[in-house]
């Protein structure tokens, strides 16, 4: 749970790219469908398999049906995971929050004083053509360095990250 | 069909619901601790549970008509 400061206000809440999330979820619904479509295509096999098929089709559609709680239960875990993990702006510093798994959370932060450089990482045709990918924040602080990974328009929030840099160090002037 | 066949499918699929069952109890009380620890929108946390238990609770509804069924 992220707890704020006193005086700090969120700017942004920047959730990864929703590409990654897409694909394995288009995948988990062709799984699921997959059964469907073998049973409409048994129509087409010789007489006795069709039989097999008919004969046994109330235990085809139970697992079948088990299978789509299964991918239901993955496609849950799979979109927590997603909503879950995401960047916070704030106007004192970047919180990182990865949600690897259920079981595997990481929430890193840096104030924006300790930031060193920032770098855009977009890599791939992929990336380049939803246009997202990676930015990378150097710091002089503990943690040397964060890694935002996947983000949706990552120039757009270096650039809000710099705006915030400034706008930190003319207050403190 | 021949019995022994259908011996193991029966013992199968009850096996397999009861796993379902406990998979959906144990992966259920996990995610609501991280829908309720780490959500930032309470109202949004309220509409999550509902599809899932909604959407799960028609799966597993279709799954008890179908295993009792067989039985």
């Amino acid at each position: 749970m992220i707890t704020l400061f006193k005086d700090e206000e969120i700017i942004l809440i920047q959730r990864r790219h929703w590409l990654p999330f897409f694909s394995k979820s288009i995948s988990l619904l062709f799984l699921a469908i997959l059964p469907f479509i073998i049973f409409a295509l048994s129509q087409a096999l010789p007489q006795n398999i069709q039989i097999i098929f008919l004969n046994y089709s109330n235990y085809y559609f139970f697992f079948t049906f088990s299978l789509i709680f299964i991918l239901w239960l993955i496609f849950v875990v799979l979109w927590t995971n997603y909503y879950l993990d995401f960047i916070l702006i704030t106007n004192k510093r970047i919180i990182d929050v990865e949600q690897f798994n259920l079981f595997k959370r990481d929430e890193s932060e840096l104030r924006f004083e300790d930031v060193e450089d920032i770098k855009v990482e977009i890599s791939g045709i992929i990336p380049s053509l939803f246009k997202f990918g990676n930015i990378n924040i150097q710091s002089a602080g503990e943690t040397r360095e964060i890694i935002l990974k996947n983000i949706p328009d990552p120039y757009k929030i270096k650039d809000l990250v710099a705006h915030q840099i400034e706008k930190n160090k003319e207050l403190k002037k | 069909m021949p019995l022994e066949i259908i011996q193991v499918l029966n013992t199968l699929s009850g096996a397999l619901f009861v796993f379902l069952i406990l998979a959906f109890i144990f992966l259920s009380w996990a995610l609501n601790y991280h829908w309720n620890r780490y959500e930032i929108s309470i109202t949004r946390t309220h509409l999550i549970k509902k599809v899932y238990f909604i959407v799960s609770g028609i799966l597993l509804l279709v799954l008890l008509i179908l295993f009792l069924n067989f039985k």
